[in-house]
């Protein structure tokens, strides 16, 4: 066995607090029994990512990473290994090594659909929407359905276009109830479209999707923790904690005590929110110094909104870009840049950032500052008024109505 | 003020992509390319057949046709369910021809009206014959019950049905199987055969017991059976998670077996979705590569030929419905088929895997088939012989 995965396997055993999962227990028997065995380390691969699925804990990525590496030493170029392999460099933002991986096993079983959903999921992931529709066309051609329709919502929603997506969404769901799909999968529509009309704006609309997803899972943390974004959002504080409580229970992800903290700031309570905030920038910091690349941009805006850091933005804005180039890394960069005072950088890379088209309400708020601070007070009143119709009850929609009075009360002078 | 919303909704990539990459892995057992035997069923486990069983139950002369499917669930897991929209579906050819006569069809009701439960319909005439089957609906079930494993007993010409989770019956040292016959690269393997794969693995079973004469036609006693699943072409979705969609229009082929790893031994991955998408009178089409792949593992033409033209093509399970005789017979569970595979594919050279019994007794009687393992009992290093 490889010796990777032996320590992987002790780190299974002895670092989780949580019971033993029954499959990685299962399939970790057998990759020791037999150092042969290239199906069962790749089982094993696949059990770990199921478990970060479930849980949102980070190192079972690594784990799995392991175990297909050690799949692929016993029977090189075992396909099933390496799409779990793209799967798992994809969870942690290596997304070109993802479709290179992918590619490869699309060259050699053009008939295999995973690999063009691993192809199409990172090219979004690096902003590469065409290359993620020529994918996803392919996955339609394979595999009509849940897959496809899911698949297509994401593209819908990168793109802005976001009744679409709710409508692809809808479609997925009776798809995967017709075909008795796990409830996971159902559960993760409902909290998808919910998501979509809370960006909208629409909370009355959204409720009633994570509510629908906790009937069906009730112990799924991204439910929970939407729902209590919602709470917060209407200042149903106690709710919210309560219902962040459960989620934090089930995964401590730090984002998820920064929105603690947020909660505990929009009541006030700022001893509360002070302390949550310092152990979300201790959970970001340590996440990232693990390898966990998906708390990038949380430490970036972190910087630049809680704890002004402005070099330390820039640098974790750039580190976020190096993976992804979608419209939100453009536009944390941008807000980073802002804050270190490079206007011209930072209307450089909010440009790009618009130019994807997405719709996203913090987005264009980003850019009517950033527009404001150039003096652009035309461009900054559109950007503002766009970020306020695409959701005027977003995060900063009392800010950025603020900034709209100021700008024409400035126009007015 | 935080950055709330748009960190989440803008920044995971994990959560709108990741996870939904990760939930389909959820949707059943995660893939393989082994017991699975091609890219198109890998993410189908519920329509993927592992195995196809065919034998007379030395009890009372009756045939068994069983059919295993949702490979590599291990012990102690809930049993993933039979799916509510695929045919499964025996076809039996009586008359010599490798093209269905009788088929006998099972279906199985949505998991979210309670219970799952399964219906029979058949052995009769198929209203087409070939890879699109279209549902007996003219015909009441011959039997009705519960999908939990227990025996359900009918009567007529269907006289038993079972379905549920089982041990996974097929015993194999899959790698060292893989490695000698080339499907796995690396050559054979340093350490010698004899670790049974399948031990402790569970998967869901369907079976059922059938008078002789039902099936009996033309060819006499020869009857020759082959397993397929398929998806409608067409669903009218209900709209209601309580009430069952309406299959209309045929139903589209996407697996068959007969031969015990016929296709993942004979055919390139690139055909095999071809192959589980044919018909077995179609299988001249996949003769000659068939026969380049037992070259590649005897050295011997003209014997690969004849291997392929009387034992293995057309791939159909040849079953005298009078005899209890092992395989080439049909196939029981407990013959060992992977020896005799071994055997003929290397022309003798190869005398067999090392695993000659199934990990636990099978039973006495229907179903046959062992019960689901408990994950308590641990995991045989090696088979007893």
């Amino acid at each position: 066995m490889g010796q990777a995965l032996v320590l992987i396997l002790a780190l299974a055993q002895a670092a989780t607090p949580r019971p033993a999962d029954p499959e990685i227990t299962f399939w970790s028997a057998r990759v020791a029994r037999d150092q042969a065995d290239h199906i069962s380390a790749t089982k094993l691969g696949y059990a770990f990512l199921k478990q970060a699925a479930k849980t949102g804990d980070f190192q079972f990525y690594r784990q799995a990473e392991a175990a297909f590496r050690e799949a692929l030493t016993r029977s090189p170029g075992h396909s099933t290994a390496m799409l779990g392999l793209a799967t798992a460099r994809a969870a942690r933002h290596q997304f070109q090594e993802a479709i290179d991986i992918a590619r490869k096993v699309a060259a050699a079983y053009p008939s295999d659909v995973d690999a063009y959903t691993i192809i199409g999921d990172a090219s979004l992931g690096l902003g590469d929407l065409a290359a993620a529709e020529a994918a996803y066309k392919e996955v339609a051609a394979r595999a009509p359905g849940f897959v496809t329709d899911s698949r297509r919502a994401n593209l819908s929603h990168a793109r802005g276009r976001s009744r679409e997506a709710i409508a692809l969404l809808r479609s997925a769901l009776q798809d995967a109830t017709s075909r008795d799909l796990p409830i996971q999968s159902r559960a993760w529509c409902h909290v998808m479209i919910g998501a979509t009309l809370f960006d909208l704006g629409d909370w009355a609309a959204a409720e009633p999707e994570y509510q629908a997803a906790l009937t069906l899972a009730p112990d799924s943390y991204v439910a929970l923790e939407h729902l209590a974004e919602l709470r917060a959002y209407q200042r149903r504080d106690k709710e919210a904690l309560a219902l962040y409580d459960r989620a934090i229970a089930l995964a401590r992800h730090p984002d998820f005590f920064e929105a603690v903290a947020q909660t505990h700031a929009w009541s006030g309570r700022r001893q509360e929110a002070a302390q949550w905030y310092a152990r979300a920038r201790d959970g970001y910091l340590a996440a990232a110094k693990a390898g966990d690349p998906g708390y990038y941009r949380p430490l970036a805006m972190f910087f630049v909104d809680v704890e002004p850091k402005p070099d330390d933005a820039v640098a974790w804005a750039r580190k976020d870009l190096a993976l992804r180039q979608d419209h939100a890394a453009w536009s944390t960069l941008a807000w980073a840049l802002l804050a270190r005072n490079d206007l011209a950088g930072a209307r450089e890379a909010n440009a790009k950032a618009i130019a994807s088209g997405a719709e996203d309400a913090g987005m264009w708020y980003r850019a009517g500052v950033i527009e404001k601070a150039a003096g652009n007070t035309s461009a900054s009143r559109d950007a503002l008024n766009r970020a306020l119709a695409i959701n005027p009850k977003f995060d900063r929609a009392a800010d950025a109505s603020r900034l709209l009075v100021e700008l024409n009360r400035r126009s007015r002078d | 003020m935080a950055n709330g919303l748009w960190l989440r909704a803008c920044g995971s990539w994990l959560l709108r992509i990741g996870a939904l990459g990760l939930l389909v892995l959820l949707a059943g057992p995660a893939r393989t390319a082994d017991h699975r035997d091609a890219p198109g069923v890998n993410e189908d486990p519920r329509a993927d057949i592992n195995d196809i069983y065919a034998f007379v139950n030395p009890n009372n002369g009756n045939v068994v046709l069983a059919m295993t499917v949702n490979p590599f669930q291990i012990g102690g897991a809930p049993g993933i369910a039979f799916g509510q929209d695929v045919l499964y579906e025996f076809k039996i050819d009586n008359t010599g021809d490798s093209i269905e006569d009788l088929v006998i069809q099972m279906t199985f009701t949505p998991i979210v009206q309670g219970p799952q439960r399964f219906n029979i319909r058949g052995p009769a005439k198929p209203r087409v014959a070939g890879t699109a089957s279209s549902l007996l609906l003219e015909d009441a079930p011959a039997l009705s019950g519960p999908a939990d494993g227990s025996v359900v007993a009918g009567g007529g010409n269907m006289l038993k049905g079972f379905a549920g989770q089982r041990d996974d019956p097929f015993f194999f040292d899959l790698i060292f199987g893989f490695r000698l016959l080339g499907i796995s690269p690396g050559g054979p393997l340093a350490r010698p055969g004899g670790i049974d794969f399948f031990a402790g693995i569970n998967c869901s079973i369907l079976a059922m017991e059938i008078p002789p004469s039902a099936l009996r036609g033309s060819a006499g006693n020869i009857v020759r059976v082959w397993g397929t699943t398929g998806r409608a072409k067409n669903q009218v979705r209900s709209g209601s998670v309580y009430l069952a969609d309406t299959q209309t229009g045929p139903f589209t082929q996407i697996d068959r077996m007969a031969f015990p790893v016929a296709n993942t031994v004979l055919n390139p991955t690139r055909m095999k979705d071809a192959f589980n998408r044919s018909v077995p009178s179609q299988d001249h089409l996949f003769r000659e590569e068939a026969i380049l792949h037992l070259v590649a593992i005897n050295g011997d033409r003209t014997y690969s030929q004849t291997v392929v033209d009387a034992v293995l093509f057309p791939d159909v399970l040849v079953l005298d419905v009078t005899r209890t005789t092992p395989f080439l017979n049909g196939r029981r569970p407990q013959d060992d088929v992977i020896d005799v595979v071994l055997r003929a594919a290397s022309n003798g050279r190869l005398t067999g895997d090392g695993v000659d019994v199934n990990d636990v007794p099978f039973l006495p009687d229907f179903p046959f088939f062992a019960p689901a393992h408990d994950p308590s009992i641990p995991i045989p290093a090696r088979n007893k012989h």
